[in-house]
């Protein structure tokens, strides 16, 4: 009986507490220059898809590669490739290594990849990633730009890009460079400390009876038992009085 | 009521009594369903209390987890003295955690997990690498792994982001 269920259950609220540093901001490009950075991505990333053809025909005929171009070398597609390179280049910062040939620029369709999780990681990655010297900037695509970055490289559901300092990225860069701001980490801002925060959420809880009703409730069951206890001694009583009664009776 | 369910009764009388047991069911239904809807809507808005209960201990909590938040990189041995304070602190006070906290936190050696303190992995073992069998997996240093399977459905949320918060 779920209605019967429903009845017997109240609305709550119940307390948790959030993680201070839920949100953390990307940085905020204007529409237009979007459009603007997306095109030029585009236009940067031409030469992938015509290189992997020839690279997937040299493997099948054996015909000698030609020289990979600056756009495949200096570039690394898709999610794993792209955080791997994030990871490695932060670690050599925290090291306080030269970083040989350092990642300049991130680009994720934030929109189009579901759910959130997956893209939660890379504005602390790219913070970590950036130098003194070479910031990271991470720049989140215009919503529908998956479709059209797989069809320009031909791979599947490429939603991750990074790009190294190279010539061929050059009016790229200086654009990015240009109108986004650098990646900020709450935590490593002038003050790191946010205030406390607690959400209270709606739920359903059983409602509880205090103790005093459930003692009252057991010694109201108590006494029941004991009524109908004495009810069917007498009856038996009775039922056995009965057939006595009527048999000496004629 | 017991008519319906004995076919052997025979001439019109039981039907028609059969009718009138459903309209008498009905009414009492219709007015059931109203009521507990007009309950529910009452129900739906509990008060929201003046003060946050345990207000202090939210407090420490809060900052522990960003103090282990800001060593993080520079000093690991502190920052997960601070999360297992902070579990501990949880746990004895019997406070909830938002999910999106918990995840942040090895469950075995209580690292902060930060970018640089694991690897995240996009793992597909299909053959056919089909996306429903995408799994993101954040490996702390220590090995232990989280696994959180993305493909198998996407717009999946949150219970404790998707409920009516006050």
């Amino acid at each position: 009986m779920s209605v019967l269920g429903e009845e017997k259950r109240k609305a709550v609220l119940k307390q948790v507490l959030e993680d201070p540093y839920l949100k953390v901001a990307w940085p905020e490009v204007s529409e237009d220059k979007r459009e603007s950075i997306f095109s030029l991505l585009q236009s940067a990333l031409a030469p992938v898809k015509p290189y992997r053809e020839s690279q997937r025909q040299a493997k099948d005929t054996g015909v000698k590669l030609p020289p990979t171009p600056g756009a495949v070398e200096q570039s690394s597609l898709g999610f794993n490739p792209v955080t791997k390179a994030l990871q490695s280049q932060a670690k050599q910062n925290l090291l306080s290594e030269p970083v040989k040939e350092p990642i300049t620029m991130v680009f994720i369709c934030k929109d189009d990849i579901q759910p959130e999780i997956l893209v939660k990681h890379f504005p602390s990655l790219c913070a970590s990633a950036s130098n003194t010297q070479t910031a990271v900037k991470l720049v989140s695509l215009p919503a529908g730009s998956m479709e059209k970055l797989s069809e320009v490289t031909g791979l599947r559901d490429l939603g991750c890009v990074a790009l190294k300092a190279h010539k061929d990225f050059d009016t790229l860069s200086k654009v990015i460079m240009a109108s986004v701001l650098d990646v900020e980490l709450p935590w490593k801002s002038e003050s790191p400390f946010t205030p406390l925060e607690v959400k209270s959420l709606t739920t359903f809880a059983p409602i509880k009876k205090s103790k005093n009703q459930l003692t009252a409730e057991k010694k109201g069951k108590e006494n029941n038992q004991k009524e109908q206890q004495q009810k069917q001694q007498k009856q038996g009583k009775q039922g056995n009085a009965k057939p006595k009664g009527k048999v000496t009776k004629p | 009521m017991t008519d319906n369910t004995n076919p052997t009764n025979e001439g019109q009388q039981p039907t028609q009594q059969s009718q009138k047991g459903k309209k008498q069911q009905q009414k009492p239904n219709t007015t059931r369903k109203t009521d507990i809807n007009a309950n529910k809507q009452k129900q739906q808005q509990p008060k929201k209390p003046k003060v946050i209960p345990h207000r202090d201990h939210y407090a420490r909590i809060s900052y522990l987890a960003q103090a282990s938040q800001l060593m993080g990189d520079c000093n690991e041995g502190l920052s997960r003295c601070y999360t297992s304070t902070m579990t501990t602190v949880a746990k004895k006070t019997v406070l909830r955690l938002s999910p999106h906290l918990k995840r942040t936190v090895c469950k075995k050696c209580s690292r902060k997990l930060t970018p640089t303190n694991c690897d995240i992995e996009l793992e597909n073992l299909s053959r056919l690498q089909s996306s429903k069998a995408n799994v993101l997996i954040y490996t702390c240093k220590c090995g232990t792994a989280k696994r959180f399977p993305v493909g198998k459905k996407e717009d999946y949320k949150l219970w404790a982001d998707t409920a009516s918060a006050n």
